[in-house]
């Protein structure tokens, strides 16, 4: 006990050191707060305002989708493609990249068919046996 | 037991210690110590309090720090009210858009004459009665809404005073009339009125900010069937047509046309006929795609066999009435011709064989006497014959005397096809390796010699659905005509069906697709020979659709499959069979 009244006893000009030092923590602590309320003040704003761009943006962004979707309307894009003459692609003259090999060979039999003369399948280039 | 007691009091250790601290007092004023007691209750309080105000510095530093965070964890999710509307490929049906309300307040008004002119050029759409309302009111007014960004940019550089804005949340469809009766729409308020819009309203609601939400359509696929089934509408002159693609294995619809369709923008501007559903909400007598299920019905029971044969030569009477054929100069014909012919009276002997009770078993499992399970609203109960003489059992095998909607036929289709499994259709899009729950109608023998009739159908030159065939694709298909009921009776019009599917051969297990087209009272044209049957309608049409969508749907045409052999004529042609 008696260790803490001397310990609470000191003083420096006047002043006890534990009042001191409580009075300077204390302020620290305000000046922290301050300065902390105030930075988060700042970067709350700062939030804000990209917060309400990135809510623009979107905006924007669906807006565009949307055009966009309207501008790939599958009604629109056939008046157009007729209005250039496109239209789907028939069914005989679709295949796939395998297939070419053995339609080349069937279009050449058929040539040569009609000139009197059998083409063996090797004669087409690159055709698979 | 005194020293006990405290422990048990919920505060028990603070009274012990302020007891403790007392007796402390006590023994510095006992001791002559009065000002080393009064210096330790003053640092006792000071104490207590920098505890205080240090926990209050504390929090406060964390609310300065972190309350913006926090805040974010409770905020509403941004945007929309519903959320937006997909095909399966992610392409947008539906979404909710800022638009902006116009409000108006008198009393901030200097130049009421020039604010009428102005708002009058700027906003066409303004009704001359409201304006003049709103500017005698005492208040501020809603004027108009839906006002897009650059409109309200515009009318806002004008810089009338009085004249405010609202953001506003506005259901917009970009595809316009695309898959109208598919996608639905939804009012004002956001509650979903029609098609997918109300029939997933909550799953909607529930996404909205979050996610969009997929149908099953395929965007590619609804274009080919709007486009293909608008111009045989056009060229047919029908009044109406229905077209769906089912996928077969998943049930889920990939394209629902019903046409005539309407702009989802404006349905208010639409005639009442455009808007209605006539794939879902309305019934129709389909006529001979019943006669799928009737041989369905009859050879899974084993009343018949593919080699049985049936005496259709001459009109068959019930109840005073007579039942023909299309195709007069028949004799005898096999079972698979009583399909390719598209024979009433063969299919009408084998339904009385069946029996009415059995009939009715197979047609309730086949789902044709409800309305179809599915997620629309609009899915219509069908009409049904008040009792089964045998003459309405004769008439529903060649599907007339009972009306079923065309979504009803395809979910019964689906199930003649999938195996013999009957499972609701969805316009929900279905995870991949998601297995639909169904229960079995009929064997899956008997589900693969029903894809092979209806193959045979279209590649027998005598067929009547060879006019669907695209080369390769291995169409299969049965067609359907029907007299309309007019004031009371048949009249001369007819609803002309043809169910097709893709690919029509190949194990049950592979992945293929059902094409329906049904039109509403076709008209003669010069290329269909003065017919207006589903043959040489709706086949060729569900034809042009199918060589239009299978690219997307993966499947490729195969070499020589229009001329692959008949197995079914090849073996059957020399069997005698028993004559019915």
């Amino acid at each position: 006990m008696n260790g803490l009244a001397a310990f609470l006893g000191r003083s420096l000009r006047g002043f006890r050191l534990i009042e001191a030092g409580a009075l300077v923590v204390l302020l620290v602590m305000v000046l922290g707060v301050y300065l902390a309320k105030a930075a988060a003040g700042r970067e709350r704003g700062d939030i804000t305002t990209i917060q309400s761009q990135i809510d623009d943006e979107n905006k924007r962004l669906r807006l565009l989708q949307a055009e966009v979707a309207h501008l790939e309307e599958p009604a629109r894009l056939e008046r157009l493609s007729a209005q250039i003459g496109l239209g789907p692609t028939d069914v005989k003259h679709q295949g796939s990249p395998e297939a070419l090999a053995e339609i080349a060979r069937n279009a050449l039999n058929e040539k040569t068919v009609k000139k009197g003369e059998a083409v063996p399948p090797a004669a087409v280039a690159g055709a698979p046996q | 037991m005194s020293d006990l007691a405290w422990r048990r009091e919920p505060f028990g250790w603070l009274t012990q210690a302020v007891w403790a601290l007392e007796r402390a007092f006590k023994k510095a004023r006992a001791a002559d110590q009065a000002e080393g007691d009064t210096r330790l209750r003053i640092f006792f309080l000071l104490a207590l309090f920098a505890t205080g105000f240090l926990f209050l510095a504390i929090g406060a530093t964390r609310c300065a720090l972190f309350s913006h965070r926090e805040a974010n964890d409770y905020a509403p999710p941004l945007g929309a009210a519903r959320a937006d509307l997909v095909d399966r490929n992610g392409q947008l049906l539906a979404v909710d858009l800022t638009h902006y309300g116009v409000y108006v307040d008198p009393r901030e008004i200097w130049d009421t004459a020039e604010t009428v002119r102005v708002l009058g050029q700027a906003l066409p759409g303004l009704q001359s009665q409201r304006l003049d309302k709103a500017l005698k009111s005492d208040r501020r007014e809603y004027l108009m809404g839906g006002l897009t960004p650059d409109e309200k940019a515009k009318l806002q550089d004008l810089g009338l005073p009085g004249v405010s804005f609202e953001e506003e949340e506005r259901r917009v469809y970009p595809l316009g009339s695309t898959a109208a009766h598919l996608v639905g729409f939804s009012d004002s308020s956001g509650v979903g009125l029609a098609g997918a819009e109300r029939a997933l309203d909550s799953d909607i609601r529930n996404a909205a900010g979050r996610e969009p939400v997929a149908l099953a359509m395929d965007l590619r696929v609804q274009a080919a069937l709007d486009d293909e089934l608008s111009k045989a509408v056009a060229k047919y002159r029908a009044l109406g047509g229905i077209g769906i693609v089912v996928n077969v294995k998943t049930g889920e619809i990939l394209g629902f046309s019903s046409q005539p369709d309407f702009d989802l923008n404006a349905p208010g501007k639409a005639p009442p006929d455009h808007m209605f559903n006539r794939g879902a909400a309305s019934v129709y007598e389909l006529g001979s795609v019943f006669k799928a299920f009737t041989l369905a019905a009859g050879l899974d029971s084993g009343v018949v066999t593919m080699n049985s044969s049936f005496d259709v030569s001459h009109p068959l009477e019930l109840g005073g009435r007579l039942v023909h054929d299309f195709d007069k100069g028949d004799t005898t014909l096999q079972l698979w011709q009583v399909f390719t012919h598209s024979s009433n009276i063969g299919a009408a002997k084998m339904a009385l064989m069946a029996g009415p009770q059995r009939m009715q078993d197979y047609f309730r499992r086949f789902g044709l006497f409800a309305a179809a399970p599915s997620e629309l609203a609009e899915s219509a109960r069908p009409i049904l014959p008040r009792q089964f003489s045998d003459q309405t059992l004769a008439q529903i095998a060649f599907g007339q005397g009972i009306a079923v909607s065309p979504l009803a036929l395809a979910t019964g289709y689906r199930s003649l096809l999938d195996g013999g499994i009957y499972s609701p259709l969805t316009i929900k899009k279905v995870q991949p390796g998601a297995q639909p729950q169904g229960r079995r109608v009929i064997s899956e023998d008997t589900s693969a010699k029903i894809l092979q009739l209806m193959r045979l159908n279209v590649t027998d030159p005598k067929g009547s659905g060879h006019k669907a065939e695209v080369p390769g694709l291995l169409v299969g298909g049965k067609t359907g005509s029907a007299q309309k009921p007019e004031h009371g009776r048949y009249g001369k019009n007819n609803v002309s069906s043809f169910v097709a599917v893709f690919p029509a051969e190949g194990p049950l297990s592979t992945d293929r697709y059902i094409v329906q087209i049904t039109l509403d009272s076709p008209q003669k044209t010069p290329d269909s020979m003065g017919f207006i049957t589903g043959g040489w309608n709706a086949a060729p049409t569900a034809g042009k659709v199918i060589a239009r969508i299978a690219p997307f749907l993966g499947v490729k045409p195969q070499p020589g499959g229009a001329n692959a052999p008949n197995p079914i004529a090849e073996t059957s042609t020399d069997l005698g069979g028993d004559t019915q």
